[in-house]
């Protein structure tokens, strides 16, 4: 057998060959003192470089990193909050200067609308507040509550406006409590 | 009832796999997330500092934006597959965006006062194979090659991953993390050789 290649010997050396070559390189090895020589060169550069003083993160870095999820967390949930209160200066705004003509049919079908995207935005809300994907469930029954609003009697308008801040309302405070059990058990 | 006893697993015991704090986590389970960041902080460094320019300063902020980033990408995660593979590619392109917004410092060919005295991996001197100043040689040379050679052989020998895991974690066949690792370290040998017989001698 001729002498081995630098990479059958580092394969080898690897463990990543075929049960046969494997063999055939060993009985090799046991008979060529120079390729023998080059394996050994092969395991201890392996060995060099297993032990070379590579840099470890600090023990700080899992509190640094969940430190900075609740800055960016408490950021999006004041954000949030404009959020609410624009939509709700924006819904009774269209209210009190309706704009176009408006058919009971029509107020009906946007009252269902608002009303099943009210109930994902409040599911969503209470699943993942802190998550930016909130945004587009928020920004429809934002858009569906001001239709509605502008389309729908004033008692009705009201009243929605009021369940819908007391759903809010109820679920900020599940979403805090169930958070501050989370964080501080 | 089986999400409660994952609970009480991950929780009260401070166990579980990582697939089970991954699927907490997306829940919006912040101690579960710190348990996964304490987990992988080290993997996740090594591969960064194997693929940027070295600064531990550098690297260690990479790491956090790393952690953060997953966080707020979690959703994408499928909690049936290795939460190693998933955290690695996002890494990646931490890496590769740190790259594109060309903040990367040179790299730097002197080991510095602050990398000989931060927590390494590094065998006491006496149990050593090489000496002192051919390890420090051998580091230069590793921080020297090209950067496609330079991340695999770091993962295969200083981090000890398999690799199929640096294939899954590179996305790369696994063909060409054998033939990377194999030509880097060709390189290593060429550029070693001259150096230590210089030691030697």
């Amino acid at each position: 057998m001729d002498c081995l290649s630098n990479e059958q010997l580092f394969f080898y050396s690897e463990g990543l060959l075929e049960a046969d070559e494997t063999r055939r390189i060993a009985a090799h090895l046991q008979s060529c003192e120079s390729c023998a020589a080059r394996y050994l060169e092969e395991i201890e550069l392996t060995v060099a470089l297993r032990e070379l003083p590579a840099p470890l993160p600090s023990a700080a870095m899992p509190g640094r990193v969940i430190s900075q999820i609740r800055a960016a967390r408490a950021r999006t949930f004041s954000l949030w909050w404009w959020a609410v209160a624009f939509g709700l200066l924006v819904a009774s705004g269209l209210r009190w200067f309706p704009a176009g003509d408006l058919s009971p049919e029509k107020a009906a079908l946007s009252l269902t609308e608002f009303l099943s995207d009210g109930a994902i935005a409040v599911v969503q809300l209470v699943a993942r507040l802190s998550d930016l994907n909130t945004w587009s469930h928020l920004g429809r029954a934002m858009l569906t509550l001001a239709e509605m609003a502008a389309q729908s009697p004033l008692w009705l308008a009201s009243s929605v406006t009021a369940v819908f801040m007391v759903a809010v309302a109820a679920n900020v405070l599940l979403w805090s409590l169930t958070r501050h059990a989370l964080v501080h058990r | 009832m089986e999400a409660i006893l994952t609970n009480i697993r991950v929780h009260v015991n401070r166990q579980g796999t990582d697939e089970d704090l991954a699927a907490l986590a997306q829940k919006g389970d912040l101690p579960a997330y710190e348990s996964l960041v304490g987990r992988y902080q080290r993997f996740v460094f090594r591969v960064l500092w194997s693929r940027t320019g070295f600064s531990r300063e550098d690297v260690e902020d990479l790491t956090q934006d790393t952690f953060v980033r997953a966080w707020k990408r979690l959703d994408t995660y499928d909690p049936t597959r290795p939460f190693k593979a998933w955290i690695a590619k996002i890494a990646a392109n931490v890496a590769i965006d740190r790259h594109r917004s060309n903040l990367r410092r040179p790299l730097t060919t002197e080991i510095t006062e602050a990398e000989n005295t931060v927590p390494s991996n590094a065998p006491d001197p006496a149990s050593a194979t090489i000496s002192a100043e051919q390890r420090r040689r051998l580091l230069l040379r590793v921080k020297k090659l090209p950067d496609h050679y330079r991340e695999v052989v770091v993962l295969r020998f200083i981090e000890e991953q398999s690799y199929e895991e640096i294939a899954e974690a590179l996305d790369l066949p696994l063909g060409s993390v054998k033939t990377r690792i194999f030509r880097g370290r060709e390189l290593l040998k060429q550029s070693l050789e001259p150096a230590l017989a210089e030691g030697e001698s």
